[in-house]
């Protein structure tokens, strides 16, 4: 892609001036409520779009490069080019290429609506993968979420308990802090794959994930809410940099995070799997896998939340 | 005199409701769409922005038309209430 810097930019200030704009329009009356609803909508749409104005804007894609060898074209001739082909625009590689706008959708629920319809059961939970109940040689299930399309972010809440926010708060300052936080996400995802796939519970590389018996892979297309919670833990040792100095400028000795999370995906409709024929497949490498374990079977999946 | 208040507050939600529709038709997002033309950029992820924002501006504009009936429908009606006293000391 091509694009004129400066009028990115007036574009990107305009859709922040417009946001706020829209921020700024408030409705409590009952009969403004469709109004407010449907510009609720409207804002998300600007909300969805303005990060990705901001990331073209500060694509690296023109100021970090590897060079080819002597008299292989590079990017470093891409200036000439653009000089020729584009009229002094930038040109680079469109970083959403892979994934595209974020996909059209008509429900625009908001994140209450969504858990009142989980409450009331309109929505309800997607089929759980197969568990193997800690039993050596059983088999057990994984689903890996492939997005079609970026998944439009509904809301997002810190559900961090109270405990833990004043643990963190009294930790700043002590030569030992810990934080814990948690925070609920809801995201609409359009024609995402689910792919179902089956491993048997055996000793395996955590990096490289159980391996995949053959021929049972099923696959499905499916709409729907995903809500996930993710918990981040942060433990850290300290020392006082100067005593007698600033109190909470301190070195640090030690420090280790670990992010779990879990997940919950209410679809439009229960999925129908169909067999996935054998061979190599080109897959979104974006993906985001989860099993029913207690532990995660991999470094980087999460758990199902049932 | 026993109409006043709901006259009022009918009065006062068309109003606020003709405030709404005219905060937006007056908000700078209806013509975003005239910044994100080719002129500023190209490919994909432009035109599907583009197409986006032209979107957003179908969307507010309906808005706008919505609050403007709901503001009309309030109008009429409080005009109605306003009327009854009138008629029924006539008859």
């Amino acid at each position: 892609m091509s694009y004129d810097r400066a009028r990115v930019d007036s574009l990107r200030l305009a859709l922040g001036a417009s946001l706020e704009e829209l921020y700024a329009i408030r409705g409590a009356d009952a009969a403004a409520a469709e109004v407010m609803r449907s510009l609720g909508a409207a804002r998300r749409i600007i909300e969805d779009w303005l990060p990705r104005v901001h990331d073209i804007l500060n694509s690296t894609a023109m100021t970090s490069c590897t060079r080819s060898p002597l008299g292989t074209p590079d990017v470093s001739q891409a200036a000439k080019y653009a000089a020729m082909y584009h009229q002094g625009r930038v040109v680079i590689t469109d970083p959403f290429a892979p994934l595209g706008p974020p996909a059209p959708h008509d429900d625009d629920r908001t994140m209450e609506e969504v858990f009142a319809a989980i409450e009331s059961g309109e929505l309800q939970p997607m089929n759980a993968p197969m568990d193997a109940n800690g039993r050596a040689n059983a088999p057990y299930e994984s689903l890996t979420f492939a997005p079609s399309s970026a998944p439009t972010e509904i809301g997002r809440i810190d559900v961090t308990s109270l405990p833990a926010k004043f643990v963190a708060f009294w930790s700043i300052g002590l030569p030992v802090g810990w934080e814990h936080t948690e925070t609920l996400t809801v995201t609409r995802m359009e024609n995402v794959r689910v792919t179902k796939s089956v491993h048997r519970l055996t000793a395996f590389d955590r990096d490289e994930g159980p391996p995949t018996i053959d021929g049972l892979t099923t696959t499905s297309t499916v709409s729907g809410f995903m809500i996930t919670m993710q918990v981040v833990e942060k433990g850290e040792v300290t020392h006082e940099m100067q005593e007698g100095g600033d109190p909470t400028a301190h070195i640090g000795f030690a420090q280790q995070e670990s992010t779990s999370f879990s997940v919950a995906f209410y679809p439009d409709e229960e999925p129908v799997f169909a067999a996935v024929p054998a061979g190599a497949r080109y897959e979104n490498p974006d993906v985001l896998t989860v099993t029913t374990s207690a532990s995660p079977m991999k470094d980087d999946w999460g758990t199902w939340h049932a | 005199m026993s109409t006043a208040t709901p006259v009022e507050q009918l009065r006062a939600t068309a109003r606020h409701l003709r405030s709404i529709a005219s905060l937006i038709s007056g908000s700078r997002a209806l013509n975003l769409y005239t910044l994100a033309g080719t002129e500023t950029w190209d490919g994909p992820t432009p035109l599907a922005c583009c197409a986006a924002l032209v979107a957003l501006r179908r969307q507010l504009l309906a808005n706008q038309q919505t609050a403007t009936d709901i503001a009309r429908r309030f109008e009429l009606r409080a005009d109605l209430l306003e009327q009854q006293p009138a008629v029924s000391a006539a008859s």
